[in-house]
């Protein structure tokens, strides 16, 4: 990005092939559309191209380009598009090799994992996915987020704990029932 | 999931047809949008008589008062105005603390100094209402141009903070020029105006600064 930054255009399809498929992915679930993710991507990167003046030496581009992704995304979900969260990324985590019977098990975790982070509130949601899904420390989540480290931590916690909760009351109503 | 090739193409074609500014064509940018808010500010000054105006308090304090008024400017603009190293901006908090706690910071200041001299006149607060609003606004259009839909996060706190870190600036000036500290006064002439600016940057920080779907 510095070189990008400094005038030199070749740089820019070297970001492009650094952060494309990472943001991609963030865009994919965040949209559950793959064609509008793409369309959001050229967005994100033709901001980043216009913006390149404000580029600081040194800062971590990351954080900024997912920044920029989440920024469209809220902004288009206003103007009524709607942002969902699919199932599908989580379903993709369900291993192939197991038997019927977990895997049906892993299906039924993995949904009621979606269903509870759908219910949480959309800052421990968004924190808790970018940084299980989407690889971002907590610092750089922080950026993204415009807040500090320990906001992201007790967030993040927050969901785990969430998430705890309703695995093990799904595990108790599992044992009731067997 | 991977984007298509085709996408890549798409966009570097896209940024090649748009010509963006090299970060030194930036700095040039700022340092010209800076110079002339500055120079407009120090015009009405130098118009409505300058440092003279205050004549009727102790240069010293004039002084003293200013360079109180630079240090709370210099700690908004390291927290509003400078990003660090980074490219998103400060936290919330941190831009919310900006502009709540500078207007509060700036009253306590200039109050601190009331009664330690015999003030010459009596005033409401408009031409220092007046003068702020004029400097801080030029500064303020300033930064909007620069950072015109740049801001991913927070932009309507960050064009707040902004507001209050523009109007900081231009009070430093017309702390040298108005001679008055009473609390009515302060309140009316030097706390209103970075209120009114808060309020504004708030507004072009949604409108202006914030990124929005092209």
């Amino acid at each position: 990005m510095d070189r990008y930054a400094c005038g030199d255009d070749t740089a820019f399809a070297e970001l492009y092939d650094l952060l494309s498929d990472r943001l991609f992915a963030f865009l994919v679930r965040r949209s559950g559309d793959a064609s509008k993710a793409e369309d959001l991507l050229q967005q994100t990167f033709l901001q980043m191209h216009c913006a390149r003046e404000g580029y600081v030496q040194g800062a971590d581009v990351l954080p900024w380009a997912f920044c920029i992704a989440r920024r469209l995304l809220i902004d288009g979900y206003r103007k009524g598009s709607r942002e969902i969260l699919t199932g599908d990324d989580l379903d993709e985590r369900v291993a192939d090799e197991l038997g019927p019977d977990d895997m049906l098990r892993s299906k039924q975790a993995a949904q009621l994992v979606a269903e509870t982070l759908a219910a949480l509130p959309e800052a421990q949601r968004v924190a808790f996915e970018l940084i299980k899904y989407d690889g971002l420390s907590l610092a750089e989540t922080a950026e993204v987020l415009g807040t500090t480290v320990t906001a992201v931590k007790l967030r993040a916690h927050r969901t785990y704990e969430a998430l705890r909760a309703a695995l093990r009351t799904d595990d108790v109503l599992e044992r009731q029932k067997s | 999931m991977n984007p298509s090739s085709s996408l890549r193409d798409r966009i570097l074609a896209g940024a090649a047809k748009r010509p963006a500014r090299t970060r030194a064509q930036g700095r040039r940018r700022a340092v010209v949008a800076y110079a002339v808010a500055t120079a407009g500010s120090l015009a009405l000054f130098q118009a409505w008589g300058g440092v003279g105006h205050s004549a009727g308090r102790p240069a010293s304090l004039t002084f003293g008062i200013a360079v109180g008024a630079v240090g709370l400017a210099v700690v908004a603009t390291s927290v509003a105005w400078w990003r660090g190293r980074t490219l998103v901006g400060r936290p919330a908090s941190f831009l919310l603390a900006i502009a709540a706690l500078m207007p509060i910071a700036t009253f306590v200041w200039m109050v601190s100094f009331s009664g330690r001299y015999a003030e010459p006149f009596e005033r409401v607060g408009w031409r220092c209402l007046g003068m702020t609003l004029f400097g801080g606004s030029l500064l303020l259009g300033a930064v909007a141009t620069l950072r015109n839909r740049t801001v991913a996060v927070h932009a309507s706190l960050s064009g707040a903070a902004l507001g209050v870190t523009a109007g900081s600036w231009a009070a430093v000036l017309v702390d040298l020029w108005c001679p008055l500290t009473n609390a009515p006064h302060v309140l009316v002439g030097h706390v209103l105006p970075l209120v009114i600016l808060a309020a504004v940057g708030g507004v072009l920080g949604h409108r202006v600064l914030s990124i929005r779907s092209r």
